[in-house]
């Protein structure tokens, strides 16, 4: 199998050290850059199969980067950030970022995150698989696409045709953090307002259709400030990292 | 200051032209010397030297009241008459009195300036003090067992303990930091919260989920889930850290504790959370300090145990900001129920 190549792009010398040993010790190629003009020049001359890059490099804005690379390839960016910035996480995420990890995090966290990013390189091929079978599947819980139905353990959850249409683009979506603005966007069109308020009241709905205790969701898990998104089969973000 | 002095200004301009147009109005009803005029004047000229900073103004509104009443209320009408044998009695009554009240709004507003400070010096000290212990501990065990493991002449096993000791202490490092920055979030410089409607469940999933991955030895949590959907006005990030800091609280200092409870009850203005456990509780003694940064886990052990630390005190600070306030009880659970209340909470 070839290894795969990780590009880690993070100014701070420290991190950027333990990104790398981390990275190389899991057997993937370990590529750093300690700047965003550094980086684009071996973005295009390595072709990584995943981006790790720090928002708060000094040359360039992490969203000017991530839109430079979206605008030739979906090669996936994971997006590392300090907490307390819920605005940059989403405004990275709606910028073609995949996934994005708070400082301070450990090793298995970040793994993690890698893994799910490779796994979701072909989000096409991904959307495909549900379209052909039809059905999206987590723990007991199933969407029929065709039938236009969710059950839990076999039962039939009623939702109304707007929650099904929400859970089902996070379904076709699963394993990433969609944010407010990207559900509103494709169910309500480019046009839509910007409140998210009406989004979270379906949502609350929808939970206390979906999940045993709302308050300890198991299916769609809230990311506080960004958006939703849908557990998916070896979810290992729940696990203690 | 430009624009305090742009306020006083506008506060002059308005209760002088009221003072005159009163007086106007009342002069309607006598045609003579006004004898109401005198009287309003005296009162705006209080009320100038009341409520603008310093001796300026009011100084200046006894001089323009005693021009007015002469001028415009006194006869002869709309004519100065320095004869008028009244006229330095109300010169220097209305001199005496706005001096006076100038004299009292400054001193009480300067006492106001002394004692808020002294306030918080003492916060800034007790928070200093709590920050400092809360980081040093955990430092010196960090530098020990760093120095340990570089003369590389201890077991496997004596390794791999240090090395999770080490991860241990950096883990509380970090949420001293997160809970630093939260408050600098909101108290630097007064900037207000950002402040969003939250749907309760959703924050509260958040924090269980995240309190249950990073705690060192969580005990599960059972939330109660309201039956309408509760929209409560907050900065949702910071009310998640509030409730992960209560449950990281029960987690390390609540003896005996083998479960946490978080009940909610809203009304129709607040919305009351409440997180409990069956530990040991909280004594009175200890409850006068818990939120002050200084508190220590009683009992025999109590000096080897880390402080309860700036985490409560930060817990308060964030419900405070948000309107609401933060207080221990008894829980009927059998241990402490940490309870605060915020603000809001309607159906949507």
């Amino acid at each position: 199998m070839i290894r795969k190549k990780i590009l880690i792009i993070e100014d701070d010398p420290g991190i950027r050290m333990f990104l790398k040993t981390t990275v190389a010790a899991e057997g993937y190629d370990a590529i750093t850059a300690d700047s965003g003009r550094h980086a684009m020049s071996i973005i295009s001359s390595h072709c990584p199969d995943c981006i790790l890059l720090d928002l708060g490099l000094p040359d360039m804005d992490g969203g000017e980067i991530i839109a430079s690379v979206r605008s030739w390839t979906q090669i996936p960016i994971v997006v590392i950030s300090a907490r307390s910035t819920e605005q940059d996480k989403a405004e990275a995420l709606d910028a073609g970022a995949d996934d994005y990890i708070t400082k301070p995090f450990g090793a298995v966290e970040l793994l993690a995150r890698i893994r799910s990013a490779l796994r979701h390189t072909h989000t096409m091929a991904e959307n495909n698989a549900v379209a052909r079978s039809g059905f999206y599947r987590v723990g007991s819980m199933e969407i029929d696409y065709r039938r236009y139905r969710v059950t839990v353990d076999g039962q039939d959850i009623h939702l109304t045709p707007n929650e099904f249409r929400i859970v089902a683009l996070l379904g076709r979506h699963a394993g990433r953090v969609m944010t407010y603005r990207a559900i509103l966007r494709e169910l309500w069109g480019p046009a839509a307002s910007m409140d998210n308020k009406i989004l979270r009241v379906h949502m609350a709905s929808i939970r206390r259709k979906l999940e045993a205790n709302p308050s300890d969701p198991r299916y769609i898990f809230t990311e506080v400030g960004v958006g939703y998104r849908m557990a998916e089969d070896g979810d290992d973000r729940e696990k203690k990292g | 200051m430009k624009k305090r002095g742009l306020l006083d200004f506008l506060l002059f301009m308005g209760i002088m032209g009221s003072a005159v147009l009163l007086s106007m109005l009342l002069s309607g009803i006598n045609d003579d010397n006004n004898p109401f005029a005198m009287a309003v004047f005296i009162l705006a000229v209080a009320l100038v030297a009341r409520f603008t900073s310093g001796y300026f103004w009011g100084i200046l509104a006894s001089l323009a009241g005693t021009l007015c009443v002469n001028y415009i209320f006194t006869y002869p009408f709309w004519a100065f008459d320095v004869t008028y044998p009244g006229y330095p009695l109300t010169m220097a009554v209305m001199l005496v009195v706005s001096v006076i009240i100038s004299t009292l709004t400054t001193q009480i507003k300067k006492q106001e300036q002394l004692r808020f400070e002294v306030e918080r010096e003492k916060m800034h000290a007790n928070l200093l003090r709590a920050i400092a212990h809360d980081i040093r501990t955990p430092l010196a065990s960090m530098l020990g067992a760093s120095s340990a493991l570089q003369e590389q002449k201890l077991s496997p096993e004596a390794q791999a303990s240090l090395i999770s000791g080490l991860h241990r202490d950096a883990c509380w490092l970090v949420r001293v930091t997160e809970n630093l920055l939260s408050v600098t979030r909101f108290s630097a410089g007064g900037v207000s919260l950002k402040k969003q409607e939250e749907v309760l469940e959703e924050i509260i999933g958040s924090a269980v989920a995240k309190y249950r991955r990073t705690a060192n030895n969580p005990l599960p949590v059972t939330a109660d889930t309201p039956s309408e959907i509760l929209m409560v006005p907050m900065d949702g990030t910071l009310i998640e850290q509030v409730l992960i800091n209560l449950f990281d609280n029960v987690s390390a200092h609540a003896q005996g504790a083998t479960q946490i409870w978080l009940h909610i009850r809203p009304t129709p203005e607040r919305v009351y959370l409440s997180v409990e456990d069956d530990g040991a509780g909280i004594s009175p003694s200890q409850r006068s300090h818990l939120f002050d940064g200084s508190a220590r886990p009683g009992g025999p052990r109590g000096d080897d145990r880390r402080s309860m630390g700036i985490g409560l005190s930060v817990c308060r600070s964030i419900i405070r900001a948000h309107g609401g306030e933060l207080w221990a009880e008894d829980s009927p659970h059998g241990g402490a129920a940490l309870r605060f209340d915020l603000p809001g909470g309607k159906q949507p």
